[in-house]
């Protein structure tokens, strides 16, 4: 295991915490229609994504310079 | 719908898993492994989402809008470190064969029992809410199927033999009991079960996205008419406020945290992500396919709770049922009976691993144990024990199950779906500071690990489960209102007088804050048994240990090969056992048919792979009892520390020596600067003698010369002159008498006859010879004598030089012009003391010793040449020391001197 690898996953795990609690949170959290769903059904489900998609990039990265 | 249809479909629906069970195991046998897949993994992770996921979210989100995410939020979050931590974890089990949390912890605390048995009870205590709301949720799916409505009747108001709760409740026992413990395996591995659990999960995802789409698609036009139809309603657009459903950060922070933990430690979240583990790298693709399964079945969650909402009257259905009533309600039976399916998919594979988790740790960490302690062994109580420990597990399930009925008819049936599961999560996340202290943290004690654990556990108990008691009566309702015994600071919900938190929340809080900072503690302020040294290096430095090929071993382990091959045929069956010990055979090369006696090496081998099959604390203690542990002889303990004791005498005589080295060098150094003092003093005085000499000298030839070659001197001038040559010459004699007599009293007095003498005569005497001289220099003088005779034993020539020598000192130091010398004997006790005492410039402290010493000059600038040769002192305090005297001075400079000299008096007894 790369310790790069280790690290990103870990700065990942903090952004994650941060944006998924408060105060962040509580900044988007209005009813306000936007994209078809509100505010903060759209951040959640978005910044979710977004989180899924980082993980994937960086843990499939590098899978074939694997020692096994 | 006709009961018996659905009763029909779901046992069809149970048979079909047991099919795909019964495929994936055959081509398991068959090498051609089909969960050995990381996205077979990553569904049957899935397991996560059970009833409370499938029906609860819904209902929660009715009530409390978003409050349902943090369940599946925390997940999220944590998922992108299970490349590093759950890795490990897995690693770790696989190196240590560990089946179950309880295992995990126990084995990490030096395979500690207690640890097991209490890790156990937490897990089987904290579990059983959560297990009842599955029954809930089956048996409410199923009277809404059967009747088109729910809640007919109170499951709680009818006898137990004709709930349907009990029905459900038995036949997920016999699943269970079929899938799980058919036959023992050593690695605790089931693959059919994953097979089975991964195609649940598609099934559940599949029939939620289906009824999502219905109601979105079908009943409102999409995402935008639902979500604008709730916000033009302000009771349901306030939904979309976390202020206005009471979350604030402090709430879904603990919430989020709760699942983080529960994710990786729930019994049946170990079992699927680390014990049914085939390679730890399908951990890398679940990182990001689980949280992507969590995101796919939550995102209809709110707009179903917001059609149910809108479309029922209010209180008219249950929100937990939603999920069922709309497409009922609709019409679309069809539809429903598949939805049913899931919900029925998601509380049935929850329920079976659950509880198949749980009877493992039952059998392995507590009965087994519990049985091998209080039993002494008995050879005959290994046979068929393969099939003893199977019937455990089968009671255990039998047990689980009716506890989780019976909760669920005492109490589950008056709290939603998620209320309870959240009870459930803060039981499981009491785990968190021992597992992940105990991979990252080596210091970590058991005791530490125990009695954090017994804190956590504690305060669980009681500001959980304990107040949910009240229902059933057990409990008065003043309990929660005013605390027991009416100490509202132990009020079970607002414990310690923390407000403005919800139940879990402030559980949360205290049950983990007290398990952790006693855990810290309690590890700091205790010590590791070597076991437990070892079990923490092992577990912190895995990846250390992997990559060596020997595996450590603490203690020195041996046992007959006989045994190991009876207990691996009794333990893993016959061809099982076999296997192990061929595959040793061939990977050690070496022929075990010709040894005995196995080294620790195989005793290891065989331990690891028994605790795949009873747990690492029982395996322990079975090979305990075949082995001869020698770790250290006691003779080779004494060894040890006679050779520690040597060592410490050795080196304590060593420090001696080094002292007495160091004691001698600083008197050698001390003699050395003596004679270096010394030798200068000698130059100096010779320097001083010669110079004193030549003085005299030259006057002699000078006036010699004179008289020689002036024949027609005056006689009164030749006189004089003859006077100043004699008076100097016998300065001259006087000069080198001095040098002889030091030469003489140095030789020692043992040429030298002491009598008794009277000092005071002697004194007297040599005072009057000095009288004139004192006079002529105008010196004040004054003789004072208390006692008369004083009788010493002495020599009278000397002690008559040693008082001459500290008058003419007082005369040649007395102040110029204004002399004073006072001399004074008395007797004090059996001392004569003679006095001499002057007004002179004084002696400095520093030099009060050093005028005793031969040659010693003392020269200043005030005081200019040197007056005498150096010796007179020196002489004097010989003398007095061969009397057994002392002499000393006492002075202060510009003040005088006073010499004192103490002679012991003579008397009748001491001749």
């Amino acid at each position: 295991m790369t310790n790069d690898k280790v690290f990103k996953l870990l700065g990942l795990f903090f952004v994650a915490l941060l944006l998924f609690n408060f105060p962040i949170l509580s900044l988007f959290s209005e009813g306000r229609p936007m994209g078809g769903a509100t505010v903060i059904f759209t951040y959640i489900f978005l910044t979710w994504g977004a989180i899924i998609l980082f993980t994937a990039l960086i843990v499939e990265s590098n899978q074939n310079n694997k020692p096994r | 719908m006709d009961a018996g249809i659905i009763i029909l479909i779901s046992i069809a629906y149970v048979a079909f898993l047991f099919l795909i069970a019964y495929l994936a195991e055959k081509r398991e046998k068959a090498g051609r492994s089909l969960v050995n897949n990381s996205v077979i993994y990553s569904l049957s992770l899935a397991v996560y989402c059970t009833a409370w996921t499938y029906y609860g979210s819904v209902g929660r989100a009715a009530t409390s809008g978003l409050g349902f995410l943090p369940t599946y939020i925390g997940p999220a979050i944590v998922a992108p470190l299970w490349w590093v931590l759950l890795k490990k974890v897995i690693v770790i089990s696989k190196s240590q064969r560990i089946t179950s949390i309880a295992d995990f912890i126990s084995s990490r605390y030096g395979k500690s029992t207690w640890l097991g048995v209490i890790a156990t009870l937490i897990a089987v205590f904290g579990i059983i809410p959560y297990i009842s709301i599955q029954l809930k949720a089956i048996s409410t799916s199923f009277d809404l199927l059967a009747t088109k409505q729910g809640a007919l009747y109170l499951h709680a108001e009818i006898p137990f033999y004709l709930d349907s709760a009990l029905y459900i409740a038995i036949a997920l026992a016999v699943f269970t009991i079929l899938f799980g413990t058919r036959n023992l395996d050593p690695n605790e591995r089931h693959e059919g079960l994953v097979a089975a659990i991964a195609f649940e999960s598609i099934l559940k995802l599949m029939a939620f996205l289906m009824v999502g789409f219905f109601v979105t698609f079908w009943i409102y036009d999409g995402f935008g008419s639902i979500f604008r139809k709730a916000m033009s309603n302000p009771e349901l657009s306030r939904l979309f406020s976390l202020e206005e459903t009471n979350i604030n950060g402090w709430e879904w922070f603990w919430l989020s945290f709760l699942s983080m933990s529960a994710v990786l430690l729930l019994p049946r979240q170990f079992h699927v992500s680390v014990v049914e583990n085939t390679n730890p790298n399908h951990v890398g693709k679940a990182s990001w396919l689980f949280p992507l399964y969590l995101l796919l079945i939550n995102i209809f969650v709110l707009p179903i709770a917001i059609a149910g909402l809108d479309q029922f009257p209010a209180g008219a259905v249950e929100p937990d049922s939603f999920v069922l009533s709309l497409p009922l309600a609709h019409n679309k039976e069809i539809l429903a009976l598949f939805v049913g399916l899931g919900g029925f998919s998601a509380a049935t594979s929850m329920v079976i691993v659950a509880v198949i988790a749980l009877s493992i740790m039952i059998g392995n960490n507590l009965v087994l144990p519990l049985l091998l302690r209080t039993q002494a062994f008995h050879e005959e109580q290994y046979i068929n024990l393969n099939v003893r420990l199977l019937g455990i597990r089968r009671i255990s399930i039998i047990v689980v199950l009716l506890l989780a009925y019976g909760y669920f008819k005492a109490v589950g049936e008056q709290y939603t779906l998620v209320s309870v599961g959240l009870i459930s999560f803060t039981a499981i996340t009491q785990f968190v500071p021992a597992v992940l202290g105990g991979i990252y943290w080596k210091r970590a004690t058991k005791k530490g690990a125990l009695w954090g654990l017994l804190a956590g556990f504690g305060i669980w108990a009681y500001t959980l489960p304990l107040p949910t008691m009240v229902e059933t009566g057990v409990l008065p309702i003043q309990f929660i209102d005013h605390g027991p015994f009416g100490i509202e600071l132990l009020k079970p919900h607002q414990l310690f007088g923390l407000t403005g938190a919800s139940h879990i929340t402030q559980a949360a809080f205290w049950s983990l804050t007290a398990n952790t900072v006693i855990y810290f503690f309690v590890s700091l302020f205790t010590s590791q048994s070597p076991l437990e040294v070892s079990q923490a290096d092992l577990f912190v430095d895995i990846y250390k240990y992997r990559k060596g090929s020997t595996d450590y071993d603490v203690m020195r382990r041996q046992a007959m090969v006989k045994d190991i091959r009876i207990l691996l045929n009794r333990f893993l069956g016959e061809p099982r056992g076999n296997l192990l010990l061929n595959a040793y055979e061939n990977s050690q090369r070496i022929d075990l048919a010709q040894q005995k006696v196995a080294g620790a090496d195989l005793v290891n081998y065989a331990e690891t792979h028994l605790a795949g099959a009873i747990g690492a604390a029982s395996a322990k203690i079975i090979i305990g009892s075949i082995t001869k542990e020698e770790p250290i002889s006691l003779e080779e303990m004494f060894k040890v520390l006679e050779q520690t004791k040597e060592i410490i005498q050795y080196s304590k005589a060593l420090e001696r020596k080094s002292a007495e080295l160091e004691r001698t060098t600083k008197q050698l150094k001390e003699a050395n600067e003596r004679l270096k003092e010394l030798d200068r003093l000698k130059a100096d005085f010779i320097t001083t003698v010669t110079h004193e000499l030549r003085t005299p000298i030259t006057s002699i030839k000078a006036l010699s010369k004179i008289i020689k070659e002036t024949p027609n001197l005056p006689e009164e001038q030749k006189q004089e002159f003859l006077t100043i040559v004699v008076s100097e010459s016998e300065r001259l004699t006087r000069l080198i008498n001095q040098v002889l007599d030091l030469e003489k009293i140095q030789s020692g007095p043992e040429n030298r006859t002491l009598a008794p003498i009277d000092f005071a005569a002697v004194t007297e005497r040599a005072y009057s010879g000095l009288r004139q001289l004192m006079r002529d220099r105008n010196i004040r003088h004054e003789l004072m004598i208390e006692h008369q005779p004083l009788k010493v034993k002495g020599n009278n020539d000397r002690l008559t030089q040693v008082v001459v020598n500290l008058i003419s000192n007082a005369i040649k130091f007395s102040k110029e012009g204004n002399g004073a010398i006072t001399v004074h004997l008395c007797q004090d006790g059996q001392m004569a003391v003679l006095k001499v005492q002057d007004n002179g410039k004084g002696i400095q402290p520093k030099d009060q010793k050093l005028i005793f010493e031969k040659f010693t000059q003392l020269s200043d600038e005030d005081r200019g040449k040197p007056k005498g040769s150096g010796l007179g002192l020196f002489i004097t305090h010989s003398i007095v020391a061969q009397h057994g005297g002392n002499i000393h001075v006492e002075s202060q400079p510009e003040m005088g001197a006073t010499f004192i000299v103490e002679i012991p008096i003579w008397t009748e007894k001491s001749q």
